[in-house]
């Protein structure tokens, strides 16, 4: 048994420190496929609480057919749809309108090490980044983030977002080649 | 290098280095790039890419890991304040059930009939069906009562069913025991005990402060003698039909799961 199927097994009895250390391993993946498709830093937190509530209250039935890693990029983008779809419908009723997502996320460089020229360098390298995610068409974006932030293969993307492994494919190369073309564009490659 | 090839190796390049590739196409692209500068350089952008990619994400806040561990403690005792005392209902019903059967009391005919007020003095007529939703197994009605049995403790309603099956028990012929204490207890739960019979039988008693009584005949086997997790202990009795957990929490609090196989 490995050790993450020991860590599935304990968290479903009920053991708390077993799901926290579940939620310790996914939580920078669940947030930042979250951040990818909420572009707000405060709704992507409250997503990616609702993903582990939603996780901890149907782990019961999680029997393994598929991994646990599919099992929470499943729920982490059903949550962000619902929540985005939720947060646009207030906004078209709101009399006031707010944008709610950010245009561009400031970046948090926590590298400490770096000087402020360095720092600069890669903050204006991970906002490109993310503006050329940004770019790309939805159905794309969307299977490069569970490829990229889930680490899902292509088989079990193809079964999720119920399309082919071939689809599957030529989007994931889509989508590079295109951040290729915007980050070249940019003098960033 | 031939073009054709390039053109293979290239159109296989995402898949490399998503390891999708079996082993002998993964071989025939690691030879190619070797020998094929153009080809090499695009893996590397690739490989660059992917690094931006991966730096461009962010350490999840600090905070969410606490949150979400708040809200589930949260979320468990409120379950477990609900397990238990559903639980603890369905025992009380069970036991009353057992009583009901063996005496034919006249309060059955009430419970039945809904005739609460008239038949007898334990139930009144808020009770009467709250009694009659358990032992029909009207479990949505049962959920519907839960917060007014919740809230109505201090009116006694809990004692009020309680004293009805202790009625029937003390009237009738219904099983009752005399104090268990000799008897190798397996777990007590202040409403419920698992008592050992030889090592690996188990029969479950509804306990009070006046009387036990047995809840049934069913003889459980106890299938591990008991499972220690860092939240408690867990012991697992299976009869044909069911499996109950016993889970006791080391801060002492007992939850009774009975799980339909």
């Amino acid at each position: 048994m490995t050790n993450e199927e020991m860590l599935i097994k304990k968290a479903k009895s009920g053991d708390e420190q077993a799901f926290s250390d579940i939620v310790r391993l996914y939580e920078k993946q669940v947030y930042n496929s979250a951040l990818y498709i909420a572009k707000n830093r405060e709704d992507a937190f409250d997503i990616s609480q609702e993903v582990f509530m939603k996780l901890w209250r149907t782990l019961p039935s999680f029997r393994g057919e598929a991994s646990l890693k599919t099992w929470i990029a499943k729920i982490t983008r059903t949550c962000a749809i619902d929540y985005v779809k939720a947060r646009n419908t207030k906004t078209a009723f709101s009399l006031t309108y707010e944008n709610d997502e950010e245009k561009d996320i400031d970046v948090i460089d926590d590298d400490l090490s770096s000087n402020p020229a360095q720092s600069y360098e890669r903050k204006e390298k991970i906002a490109a980044v993310r503006q050329a995610v940004d770019s790309l068409p939805e159905p794309v974006r969307e299977t490069l983030i569970l490829r990229e932030f889930h680490d899902l293969p292509y088989a079990e993307i193809a079964e999720l977002l119920g399309i082919s492994e071939g689809t599957v494919k030529s989007r994931i190369s889509r989508g590079r080649e295109q951040i290729k073309l915007f980050l070249k564009n940019g003098n960033f490659l | 290098m031939a073009n054709k090839d390039c053109e293979k190796v290239l159109d296989m390049l995402n898949e490399y280095i998503d390891g999708e590739l079996d082993a002998n196409n993964a071989a025939l692209v690691r030879s190619h790039i070797e020998n094929c500068p153009e080809c090499r350089e695009a893996l590397e952008e690739l490989k660059k890419i992917e690094q931006m990619l991966d730096e461009s994400a962010e350490e999840a806040p600090e905070a969410l890991c606490d949150r979400v561990m708040e809200r589930v403690r949260a979320e468990k005792a409120a379950s477990r304040k609900k397990i238990v005392f559903m639980r603890r209902f369905g025992i009380i019903a069970a036991a009353a059930v057992i009583c009901l059967t063996v005496i034919a009391s006249p309060m059955l005919i009430m419970v039945a009939t809904g005739g609460a007020k008239a038949e007898a003095d334990c139930l009144d007529a808020e009770r009467a069906p709250m009694l009659e939703d358990m032992l029909t197994g009207n479990g949505a009605a049962m959920d519907d009562h839960y917060s007014v049995i919740e809230n109505a403790s201090s009116d006694n309603s809990k004692t009020d069913i309680l004293d009805a099956i202790k009625d029937l028990i003390d009237n009738g012929k219904a099983e009752t025991e005399a104090a268990t204490e000799a008897e190798p207890l397996l777990v007590d739960s202040g409403e419920y005990r698992a008592i050992l019979l030889d090592g690996s039988e188990v029969l479950l008693y509804i306990d009070t402060d006046e009387y036990t009584a047995k809840i049934g005949e069913t003889k459980y086997a106890l299938k591990t003698d008991y499972k220690s997790t860092s939240s408690g202990v867990t012991y697992i009795l299976a009869s044909e039909n069911e499996l109950i957990y016993f889970e006791v929490a080391s801060h002492g609090s007992v939850i009774f799961e009975q799980i339909e196989k």
